[in-house]
């Protein structure tokens, strides 16, 4: 059995055999899978439903039950949702597990996976990788207003 | 309007049970993509890997470690389970498996080599150990089974 609780490195893992089969190309491949099978059916959805509303809703329940350390803000004055991840708990697992190495471009699998679903749905998405040494990011979503829209 | 939620890491339990599917996925992925000799070789780098520890407790014939392992992994997941330790057997009794239920539960279909996430984790967390991994009774529609880690026999 591999436990949900040891998902993340078996993940990493993967993103390694990958690179070694197929190159760069494959990881990235599979992260678009990923994002079309899974995050069609749970963030697209909140958000076709909710609107900017629907990345409050998805990620609330995820980030809780992934035990993360994080503050999320949906200002819908801006039209903005951020989450300030302030200890992420996958990469934090995988910097503690000291007899395992982290795949090297760990991080990279969260944009790639929520810009597909997102960008193509009006909104601006943003992602702040510089602290992931520290387990810290930040990602930003923003409604891309018609004038902006229109240059 | 705004909405602010804080949340410290200490305030909920790890048990994001839709990993299961995520892992499902992965496994299909890699099995479509380059069949199933490379899954298993994926599931032993895996194991390789992240067993490290338990494959050291085991050279050094300490199943006692290994016993400890699971009872933590089955409370983490919440997951009913018997786990008897008897000299050099340990048997690890499940009516099924909590990949497996959360993975139907949520409407989508467990990979057809799903087993391997067993035999071929375990085969290889022995590897070069004193000890050998058996598994009985595996139903494919549950997960339930009878695992046996036991001295390897001459």
């Amino acid at each position: 059995m591999i436990s949900c609780t040891e998902f993340i490195p078996a993940y990493s893992e993967g993103f390694k055999f990958l690179e070694v089969r197929g190159g760069r190309r494959k990881v990235d491949e599979f992260w678009a899978y990923l994002s079309d099978q899974y995050l069609v059916e749970t963030l697209k959805k909140n958000v076709e439903e909710f609107g900017l509303e629907g990345c409050f809703i998805y990620w609330e329940k995820a980030l809780n039950e992934e035990a993360a350390d994080f503050k999320i803000t949906l200002d819908e004055e801006k039209e903005e949702f951020v989450i300030d991840m302030l200890r992420c708990p996958s990469k934090g697992l995988l910097i503690d597990m000291k007899h395992m190495e982290p795949y090297k471009d760990y991080c990279e699998h969260c944009p790639a996976l929520y810009s597909r679903i997102l960008t193509p749905m009006g909104y601006k998405f943003n992602m702040d990788l510089s602290q992931t040494d520290r387990a810290k990011c930040k990602l930003t979503v923003r409604r891309i207003r018609e004038e902006e829209k229109n240059g | 309007m705004m909405k602010v939620v804080e949340r410290r890491a200490a305030d909920n339990k790890y048990l994001h049970r839709d990993f299961h599917i995520s892992m499902n996925m992965l496994m299909e992925y890699i099995y479509r993509k380059f069949g199933s000799s490379a899954l298993t070789d994926y599931l032993k780098q895996f194991s390789r890997e992240f067993h490290a520890p338990r494959n050291k407790c085991l050279r050094k014939e300490n199943l006692k470690c290994l016993e400890k392992y699971f009872q933590e992994i089955y409370e983490k997941e919440e997951w009913p389970v018997t786990i008897e330790l008897n000299g050099d057997t340990l048997v690890i009794y499940q009516k099924a498996c909590p990949g497996i239920t959360h993975i139907k539960k949520k409407g989508h279909n467990p990979i057809k080599d799903y087993i391997e996430t067993y035999t071929t984790v375990y085969e290889t967390m022995c590897e070069g150990t004193p000890y050998e991994y058996i598994i009985e009774g595996f139903d494919l529609n549950t997960g339930a089974c009878t695992q046996r880690f036991r001295r390897r026999q001459k």
